[in-house]
């Protein structure tokens, strides 16, 4: 090694160089006794000290290194000596050129010395001395080269069957994928979404380095047993708030029960553990500062607004109110590798997740997209990042008002909230519409939801009708989903609107089915050759409804000899009765009624007992109720 | 119009941070291409604009010209005029990395020549600009052509007054913001050495 | 004669500067050395090594040189002593020799080489002793032809490397100062515009860029901004909806 020199030149001149100041000056101290020498040297030897050093130790003992210069050495000795030999070597280069430039120069002046004339023979031309020292000064530069050469041959012979991937193919990759500068000697990353637009003031620098793991291992494994990923040669390191994996928990809780949760995370959720890949880091991390954006903003915006019932906003939570006892819950979860103990008590996700999960993505990505693809101003010198409207409100000269008005826009909690009302609403419709189809078979009431819809807007067609008789009549029914409010649309192009209490719809089903069912009886009348002497969708007559009102219709065979007279209500059961004329076969003459005569004219209504009736349903029923009283 | 008396707005004066250059017409698609790289929404085929540009004078009591030139997007007709004021440029020492004007714009409606005309402005020059916009961040970059008008008030009939595309690399910023004109400076270093963007000292340009 | 001291003195001259620069470099290279220990890296100290060796190179080239004289002809004759402290001589030397005494003469003068060199001198003659003469000379024969072969190999190398960066760095030119100057003072001046023929333009293209003006501009540019300035105070409280 070259540290191995020794230092001992000078030993043999007989001052010691005490020091060499910058400029070269040389300051010598008397040479030391022997004796002196010796006390001197051992007062440098530290016995307490395990000879480890090697370099340090034969620094200390060199005995070049005397007075002052030794103290003002020891000050960086520790990091210097690794160009210790070199500085000795230039050292005394520059002692011995300094020589040379002083000679020249005192020669030149010709006052102390001169270059004197003299006649020589010309020199004896040592060729194979020269050879030899050519010799040697090639065979220990090309020993050099050659050291150079094949450690080059080893690292690559290394890459090619290392167990570790290769540091700048794998960086290469990265780089494909992330983004990465070079800042000094250091490889930075920045892994937030500012250059997609986002204005969060977290910034998402990592630094990239070589892994140092040993290769050994891994290379006894994988040879027969199954195939060992290779261990990634880059390591990331992420800033500690980073770590780990995030998602946005999004809970509805009605009351203290729930009904919808979302966990909002990115697909490829998985615990991120100190050794995973960096790919499964970077995107982990990237989560974390995503998710940390969407809270930032939404509990920034649920401070701001100002609801009836005002939002709570406590620590990692969020709490909004929907509808009267139905509230929505945002918590930001923070999982990394320390505490996985968290990951295990994940309450299971409900249905809708993807719904909210989704939109929560959305705005904040949208927001990201407006950011920076605001028009480009034309002319060209415009103001760059004003919206179209902004650009022309000044030549259009529009008003305060207009312009508050197109500066407004919803926050994204008001949007959220408005699309998790919806989402309630919808449930609640559904769920009322199937309950209501289940306890009631006749008529049959078929729901079609459209496939098309918008997250604060939704329909549903009702088809209400009879099995087997569903071409005669049937009632449909369109009912628009909106965010707080229903909105039906019936079949002869009424519109009621409805708000969010579930009675509203269910009132409006069972109105739907008396009126649904009287109609019928009327269409399948005309089938039947009956005539419909008078209907009413909204009888005054007979005992109230409790809600709503009842409907009837009266027909007639197509002689005249029979009446039947139906009457239905919303919660009231059907009644069916029945007249006819001649009344009765028989007659039996009274003191009030003494002419056969009078049996022509209609007798009394009588009840029918439909439950006793042969029929699979009420328009069933009726068939054979008009086809027994029709005589021919 | 008292600036005293009514609320106090302390308006902050806008300056544009600026870095000139050109580009010779065969090199120009080299320059776009990697400009469409660096730059936002690189995803979107690069914005076209061609815009028309009048210099109106007028002088003031002092004797001062005052020149304020309007703008018309010719390819899009519908839009505003824009009208601007643009200051003396300070070139400043070495140290300064962009050239700094004052500069003021309004968007205007279509009528702003005869408005301009009627308050005693006179047009001294007038010329087409054809290319394309990019951005990135704040800082806008324009790529364009620079057209003489063979015939006065015609931006029909055009004539390229030079063999290479002019590059202008600015920010419009209220004034004391000079971390940009760094930002500005670092992008221009980018283009090199296709363009050399630099302080061009208007004023040096009268003498030659 | 006097031509041989005129070319001895012009040999001197450039020796002593050549051994300066040495001398200098070496002097920056141990200031580097012992400052920025810390921070210095290898590439770093690599240069400094090269620097030297391009030094001495040249140095050797002078005394290699076909002008410069004989200095074997040359021994240095001292011609005084004096224990005297010589200010002339000091800044000469640069502090280093403050008397011509015969304290630092015998140093100076040393013809003797190091013990080190001396040894190493020693071994190279004794092995050189050792090989005959005939087949030493065919060694430096063919020692010769692999040198003038590697050196060939070298520059060929070379040369394929250069004329590659040289391609790579003689890019063709993408932008001139004279286009950028005409398109500038055209949109910012409205010169090498073409002149308005309307008649009312006329009289505006002949004005505008008149030398005489352009003094009168620059000098009260000052007012007319801040004349605007004040304008746009008063224009933005009409504004409500500030960002």
């Amino acid at each position: 090694m070259a540290l191995s020199v020794n230092v001992s030149v000078e030993a043999a001149q007989e001052y010691q160089v005490q020091e060499i100041t910058y400029d070269g000056q040389e300051i010598y101290t008397q040479p030391l006794s022997m004796s002196e020498n010796l006390t001197k040297l051992a007062h440098k030897i530290d016995f307490g000290k395990v000879d480890d050093d090697d370099s340090q130790d034969h620094l200390e003992s060199t005995p070049n290194f005397c007075g002052e210069e030794q103290k003002e050495l020891v000050t960086f000795q520790p990091s210097l000596w690794p160009w210790d030999s070199v500085r000795t070597k230039l050292r005394s280069a520059l002692t011995e050129i300094s020589v040379l430039v002083d000679v020249l120069n005192i020669a030149k002046e010709k006052r102390y010395m001169v270059l004197d004339p003299v006649s020589q023979d010309p020199p004896e031309v040592k060729n194979v001395a020269i050879l030899v020292a050519k010799k040697k000064g090639l065979v220990s530069a090309a020993a050099i080269i050659q050291k150079g050469a094949e450690r080059l041959r080893i690292s690559q012979a290394e890459g090619k069957n290392r167990s570790l991937s290769d540091f700048h193919l794998e960086l290469l990759n990265m780089r494909q994928k992330w983004r990465l500068r070079k800042q000094g000697s250091l490889i930075l990353g920045d892994l937030s979404y500012r250059s997609v637009g986002s204005r969060f003031w977290q910034n998402g620098t990592y630094e990239v380095t070589k892994s140092e793991q040993p290769n050994t291992t891994v290379t006894s494994l994988s040879p027969g047993g199954p195939q060992v990923p290779r261990p990634s040669a880059l390591k990331v390191t992420l800033p500690s708030e980073l770590e780990g994996n995030s998602y946005i928990h999004v809970v509805i809780q009605k009351d203290t029960e729930t009904i919808a949760a979302g966990d909002f995370t990115s697909p490829f959720i998985s615990p991120i553990h100190s050794d995973s890949h960096w790919m499964n880091k970077l995107e982990g991390a990237q989560n974390v500062l995503f998710c940390k954006e969407l809270f930032s903003q939404l509990a920034r915006e649920a401070v701001q607004l100002q609801p009836s019932i005002p939002n709570l906003v406590v620590g990692n939570q969020i709490t909004a109110s929907l509808f009267p006892g139905v509230q929505l819950c945002f918590s930001l979860c923070h999982l990394t590798a320390q505490d996985k103990s968290k990951a295990t008590i994940l309450p299971a996700p409900l249905e809708n997740k993807a719904v909210l999960e989704h939109s929560l993505y959305q705005l904040l990505r949208e927001h990201h997209h407006q950011n920076i693809h605001l028009p480009t101003p034309h002319p060209v010198t415009g103001t760059l990042g004003v919206s179209k409207r902004r650009q022309i409100a000044g030549p259009e000269a529009l008003d305060r008002h207009t312009l508050m008005e197109s500066c407004k826009t919803n926050t994204w909690l008001e949007q959220i909230i408005e699309q998790t009302q919806h989402t309630i609403l919808r449930l609640r419709t559904m769920y009322i519409i199937d309950t209501y189809a289940s306890e009631n078979k006749d008529p049959l009431i078929v729901a079609h939801w459209a496939s098309l819809s918008s997250p604060t807007c939704s329909s549903v067609k009702i088809n209400i009708m009879t099995h087997g008789y569903e071409t005669i009549y049937r009632t449909p029914l369109v009912i628009h989903v909106e965010r707080k409010t229903l909105k039906a649309v019936c079949r002869d192009g009424r519109v009621m609107n409805l708000s969010y209490e579930p009675q509203e719809l269910t009132y409006l089903l069972m109105s739907q089915v008396s009126q649904h069912q009287v109609n019928a009886v009327q269409c399948l009348a005309k089938v039947m050759g009956w005539k419909v002497l008078s209907s009413s969708s909204h009888v005054g007559v007979g005992p109230v409804e409790p809600i709503g009102n009842a409907s009837s219709v009266v027909m007639a065979s197509s002689t005249g000899d029979r009446v039947i007279a139906i009457r239905c209500g919303p919660q009231t059961d059907i009644q069916v009765s029945v007249s006819s004329s001649p009344q009765e076969q028989d007659f039996y003459p009274s003191t009030l009624v003494r002419d056969r005569k009078w049996q022509n004219l209609s007798g009394s209504f009588r009840e029918v007992a439909l439950e006793k009736m042969e029929g699979k349903n009420f328009l069933n029923k009726m068939e054979n109720l008009m086809a027994c009283l029709t005589t021919c | 119009m008292e600036p005293t008396g009514r609320r106090p707005v302390s308006a902050v004066p806008q300056q544009e941070y600026l870095l000139q250059g050109s580009i010779m017409d065969n090199s120009c698609e080299v320059l776009l291409h990697r400009l469409r790289g660096l730059c936002d929404n690189s995803e979107l085929t690069p914005e076209n604009f061609n815009d028309y540009e009048m210099a109106y004078q007028i002088r003031g009591p002092t004797g001062t010209p005052l020149v304020l030139r309007a703008r018309q997007a010719l390819d899009y007709p519908g839009n505003p005029w824009h009208l601007r004021y643009i200051g003396q440029p300070e070139v400043g020492d070495k140290n300064r990395p962009t050239l700094v004007r004052s500069s003021i714009d309004v968007s205007t409606s279509k009528n702003l020549v005869q408005f301009l005309t009627e308050l005693g402005f006179r047009l001294e020059s007038e010329f087409v600009l054809k290319g394309q916009v990019f951005r990135k961040g704040r800082m806008k970059i324009i790529v364009a052509k620079v057209y003489q008008l063979l015939q006065q008030g015609n931006p029909k009939n055009l004539e390229p007054i030079s063999q290479s595309h002019l590059v202008e690399l600015s920010v419009v910023a209220p004034s004391g913001q000079d971390a940009l004109a760094d930002e500005v400076k670092s992008f221009a270093e980018q283009l090199k050495p296709l363009v050399q963007l630099e302080k061009i000292d208007h004023r040096r340009l009268q003498h030659i | 004669m006097d031509r041989e001291e005129k070319a001895l003195e012009a040999a001197i001259d450039a020796l002593i500067s050549r051994t300066q620069d040495v001398k200098n470099s070496l002097t920056s290279f141990l200031m580097k050395l012992e400052t920025e220990y810390e921070t210095i890296n290898w590439p770093n100290v690599l240069d400094n090594f090269a620097l030297l060796s391009g030094q001495v190179n040249t140095l050797m080239k002078i005394l290699k040189n076909d002008k410069t004289p004989l200095l074997r002809n040359r021994v240095l004759l001292p011609l005084a002593l004096s224990p005297e402290r010589d200010e002339e001589l000091v800044k000469l030397t640069e502090n280093r020799v403050q008397a011509f005494s015969h304290e630092v003469v015998p140093d100076y003068l040393r013809t003797k080489l190091d013990p080190e060199v001396e040894s190493v001198e020693q071994q190279i003659l004794a092995k050189a002793n050792l090989t005959p003469a005939d087949a030493a000379q065919k060694q430096i024969t063919s020692l010769n032809k692999i040198c003038t072969n590697v050196i060939d190999l070298v520059k060929s190398a070379r040369d394929a490397w250069e004329s590659e960066t040289g391609q790579r760095a003689s890019v063709t030119q993408t932008s001139s100062m004279t286009d950028t100057n005409t398109l500038i003072s055209a949109i910012s001046l409205g010169k090498g515009l073409k002149p308005s023929t309307g008649p009312m333009n006329q009289a505006s293209s002949q004005q505008g860029p008149i030398p005489q003006v352009q003094p009168s501009r620059s000098v009260s540019s000052g007012k007319a901004p801040s004349a605007v300035k004040t304008n746009i105070k008063a224009a933005n409280t009409v504004h409500p909806y500030g960002r």
